[in-house]
Order: C-alpha cells, then sequence, then structure tokens
C-alpha cells in the first residue's frame, strides 16, 4: 500500500496497519513512529484510522461470560456420558449411574456458585466436591486449573489481591497454578494442617486422613508442616520430588524422587503402576472409587504391578490385576475380594 | 506463564484436560461473540458452541495442530452454525434500515451525557445496518485479527472479494458515524422492554 497517499479506510482495512493496533510491538511501534515524523500531515488520517479499528475491535454482547459458563458445563456433562458410554455395561454394574446424577447436580450447584461470584457476592465460600469415581477439571479466578479426582472436594473463599491465594482441599487434586504479576502466593491446605505454598507451578496434592502427599512436576513450591510436638517445620521441594507425610501423633516424613507423571496422569484418565505392590492398588480402590477391598492371601499384598491402562473404571483396572497377578477376584456389593485362584 | 496457543493446543491433543479447559475459556467467548454476530438465536449459538469443543474433544487424537488456532476454531464454529441454520427455515429478513433523525440540540445532549457509552451503543446501531456478510467480514478482521486469506478461506469466498467486503463496509460505518444520526434509539428502547 502507498501509505503517504492512503485515506483513513485505506488504513483501516490494512492488515499491517491493523495488526499494530490491536496488538502493537516495540517494532510496530517504532515503524509507526518514525512513518509519521516522516509524514506529520498524515496524522489525523492515521488517528482517524486508529479510533476506527479500536471501536470495531470491541464487541458489546454483555453476556457471554454466563453464557460461556452455562456452557462449559453442559459441555463438562456431554464429555462424562460420553466417557460412560465407551465403557457400556461397566457403569450399570457398578453403580455409577447415579454418580451420573450426583455429577449433574453438582455441575448444577458449581453454576449457581459461579453466578453468585460473578454478581460479586464475594465473601461467599466456593466449595466444589466430586463424588466417587468422578473427576472434575474447575477453572478458578486466577485462571489457574484444578483437577479435582475422585471422593474429594476443594473449598476456598474469594482471593483479595494482596493475601495469598488460599485453597482447602480434601482428598486429591492437581493444579496448574498460575504466576500472578504480584507474585501472590497460591497455598493449598490439607485437613492435617499442612500448607504447600507456591507461586506459579504443577503438582498433585493428595490429604486424606492420614495419607498426606505432595508431588511436585514442575516449578518450585514450599511445604510447610506440623512437625514433632507441633514445630513448624518446612521444606523446599523440587521437580520430581515426592513428600509423603504420615501418622498423626507422630509424624514420619518420606522424601523420594520420583516420576511425577505415575502420580498426575489420573487426571489425564489413565492409571499408571510402576512396580505398585497390590496393597497400594487396592487403597486407592478404596478411596477413589469407595469399594471395601480385602486381600484374603496376605502373600499378595506385596506383589507388585507395572501397567499403563486407559481409565475405563474399576472393572478394567481389576481385568489387569487379575492377568497378570493370576489372581481370582469377586466382587459382592461394595467388596472386592482379591484372593489366589483355587481356594 | 500463559501458555501460547499451540503450545495448549499440542498439550491437549496428548490427553491434558486441564488445557483443554484453558482452550475451552479461551476460545470460547471469540467464538460466542462471532455467532451473535452472524445469528440472532443465541441457543442456537450456544448449542454450536457445544457441539464444536465436543467434536474437538472427541477427535483429539485424530488432530493436527493448526498455525492458526483462532482461524481453526471460527471455521468449525461456522460450518457448525451453517448446518444448523439449514435445518431451520430461512428467516433472516433484516429489518431495512431504519434510523431516526432527532433535532440537533437534543443529539448533542445525548452524545455528551454518555459518552464512549453513547458511542458504543451508536456502533452496534450502525453495524446492524450493515450487510450481515459485510458484519461478518468486520468480525473476523477487527475483533479475531484475521488475515484476508484466513477469512476468505472461512467464509468460502475469494481473497479479493473478503478485501473488498471489508472496504466496503468501513466506508459505510466511517460514513455512518460521522453522520450523527440516533439509531441508539431502537437500542434503548429494546433495553427498557
Amino acid at each position: 500500500m502507498n501509505y503517504p497517499l492512503a485515506s483513513a479506510t485505506d488504513f483501516a482495512a490494512d492488515t499491517f496497519f491493523i495488526t499494530w493496533v490491536i496488538a502493537p510491538t516495540p517494532e510496530s511501534d517504532a515503524f509507526w513512529g518514525e512513518w509519521l515524523q516522516q509524514y506529520p500531515f498524515k496524522r489525523e488520517t492515521v488517528l482517524e484510522a486508529r479510533e476506527l479499528v479500536l471501536l470495531l475491535s470491541e464487541d458489546e454482547y454483555p453476556l457471554v461470560e454466563t453464557d460461556t459458563a452455562a456452557v462449559w458445563q453442559r459441555l463438562q456433562q456431554e464429555m462424562h456420558t460420553a466417557q460412560h458410554a465407551n465403557s457400556g455395561t461397566v457403569a450399570y454394574r457398578f453403580g455409577l449411574q447415579r454418580g451420573m446424577l450426583v455429577a449433574a447436580s453438582v455441575g448444577l450447584l458449581l453454576l449457581v456458585a459461579g453466578l453468585y461470584l460473578f454478581m460479586g457476592l464475594r465473601t461467599e465460600t466456593m466449595k466444589h466436591a466430586t463424588a466417587f469415581g468422578e473427576k472434575r477439571t474447575i477453572l478458578l479466578p486466577d485462571s489457574s486449573v484444578m483437577v479435582l479426582n475422585a471422593n474429594s472436594s476443594v473449598t476456598y473463599q474469594a482471593w483479595s489481591a494482596n493475601e495469598p491465594r488460599l485453597v482447602h482441599l480434601s482428598g486429591e487434586a492437581y493444579f496448574s497454578v498460575t504466576h500472578q504479576r504480584n507474585h501472590q502466593k497460591f497455598v493449598v491446605e490439607t485437613p492435617d494442617g499442612s500448607q504447600v505454598e507456591v507461586l506459579g507451578t504443577e503438582f498433585n496434592v493428595t490429604g486424606r486422613g492420614e495419607e498426606n502427599r505432595v508431588v511436585l512436576a514442575s516449578g518450585k513450591v514450599r511445604l510447610r508442616y506440623d512437625g514433632e510436638k507441633h514445630t513448624a517445620q518446612q521444606l523446599i521441594m523440587q521437580p520430581g520430588d515426592l513428600v509423603e507425610l504420615a501418622g498423626t501423633a507422630r509424624r514420619t516424613l518420606t522424601r523420594k524422587q520420583v516420576r511425577p507423571e505415575l502420580y498426575t496422569a489420573w487426571k489425564d484418565n489413565r492409571v499408571i503402576f510402576e512396580d505398585t505392590p497390590l496393597q497400594e492398588i487396592a487403597a486407592m480402590l478404596e478411596e477413589v472409587y469407595g469399594y471395601q477391598v480385602v486381600i484374603a492371601d496376605a502373600s499378595l499384598a506385596d506383589q507388585r504391578l507395572t501397567a499403563n491402562l486407559d481409565n475405563r473404571g474399576v472393572e478394567s483396572i481389576l481385568e489387569t490385576v487379575s492377568e497378570t497377578l493370576g489372581t481370582a477376584i469377586t466382587t459382592q456389593n461394595n467388596t472386592i475380594t482379591i484372593r489366589l485362584p483355587n481356594k | 506463564m500463559v501458555a501460547s496457543e499451540r503450545e495448549l493446543w499440542s498439550n491437549f491433543m496428548q490427553g491434558s484436560e486441564a488445557d483443554f479447559t484453558l482452550l475451552y475459556h479461551r476460545f470460547a467467548p471469540v467464538l460466542l461473540r462471532y455467532g451473535n454476530r452472524v445469528t440472532k438465536d443465541r441457543e442456537m449459538v450456544k448449542d454450536s458452541l457445544q457441539q464444536v469443543f465436543f467434536t474437538l474433544w472427541k477427535s483429539k487424537a485424530n488432530l493436527s495442530t493448526p498455525a492458526n488456532v483462532t482461524y481453526y476454531l471460527l471455521k468449525a464454529m461456522r460450518s457448525e452454525l451453517l448446518k444448523k441454520l439449514s435445518r431451520q427455515p430461512v428467516h433472516e429478513a433484516l429489518p431495512e434500515d431504519y434510523c431516526f433523525e432527532l433535532e440537533a440540540s437534543y443529539e448533542e445532549d445525548l452524545i455528551t451525557e454518555q459518552g464512549s457509552e453513547h458511542t458504543k451503543k451508536r456502533l452496534s446501531a450502525v453495524l446492524e445496518k450493515l450487510p450481515s456478510r459485510q458484519r461478518e467480514v468486520v468480525f473476523l478482521k477487527y475483533y479475531a485479527n484475521l488475515k484476508y486469506e484466513e477469512i476468505a478461506s472461512i467464509m468460502g469466498i475469494a481473497q479479493e472479494s473478503a478485501y473488498k467486503l471489508n472496504y466496503k463496509a468501513l466506508d459505510k460505518l466511517q460514513h455512518l458515524l460521522k453522520r450523527v444520526l440516533v439509531c441508539a434509539l431502537p437500542v434503548l428502547f429494546a433495553s427498557i422492554f
């Protein structure tokens, strides 16, 4: 385009010009600054074109946020249904149908809760909870993403800009936390009072009863916990660190290097075992799916399993266990019994 | 830590649901706005948005990373809307250009009183007066910041035509914005009732 001869309309229709107005860079700022010095008589025209582009790049469709949230709820529902349709009969046999109803009502609650926040009732406590066998992705007000595993809940109050973003977690969740310009901290507190404190990073937290575990995927976090004789302790975790806090009266801390993917796979609907003892798998089935698991033969408890599965629910996990370890598994009501075959 | 579009996309393709959530929240507004420019049926726009993202999620194993995610999603949104529109009886009869011309003094009051709020209302009123294809080009060019080449491909027209449509729209808009016509009036009424 011949810029010195261009009219305001010409400018406003020019891709190079539009991109400068909508998304300026130091280079384009410099270009147009110099250009205007060279052709000062075009200043008016350029300003007029700029106004027009700015005006057109706005959009006055006011209810877009409620629509976005409403469609997201519907979409989650549809995805959930599709996922369980894949595993067909399994869903029915294990009574996950009811789980879906729970999911629907939780979805509704979330929507209502979302509207409350949207309308500025900011002292309200927000709560998200999942049923057994359910998993939910939640976008927090600061654009951090939280994936809540089954049988878990999280609460938080609206955050103000100069205090830490505090979240109370019971159960298991994966967090991908956004870094804020003012370095506002993000803190996850578990029922035992431990706190995971971060600036912006990805990690997995489990806090159920006596089991408390943090796995760090990337970045850096500070873990504050109640040590022996209620002394406040803290440690800094590095990527790949797993820290486990066990016991209540006498707390023991274990720290080791792991592959974080093994502990965060659940959020992407995968189940990964790597040399995992059957006992641990049984504990997971109890926490995540709400079963009572009985290992009838003590010798089995320490049998180990390595597998990478598409999470199609309990049945497929049990199938893998029984095929790999050659065990017999029976499910009755809410109890899964694992024993050696032919007994 | 704001991930780029393509980063989000490739993480999503590898199965990350967190990134799918981010992808949705980043692009849903532009798709909704686009839909609402193209049709007045808000439920249809919401259904189309849901369909676009559900299809995306279902077929993530077979996708490739597009050069421009906005462009890709807008194109998907348009074909979804067209599918739904073609199933409906056509009633796209836009009202004829209809505009009250008020006394100058009243106009001036209105302008000084309402400032930029007024300009915006005026804009949406004049946008309404553009033929629907021009309105669409203007959205894709200025709100979505796409190249003419991409706009042409989305709308199934030649690149040259996309440029011309936009130029015509601009010319008309500038003209309309300069003549102080209070087209905001129907909008004001609409917001009262």
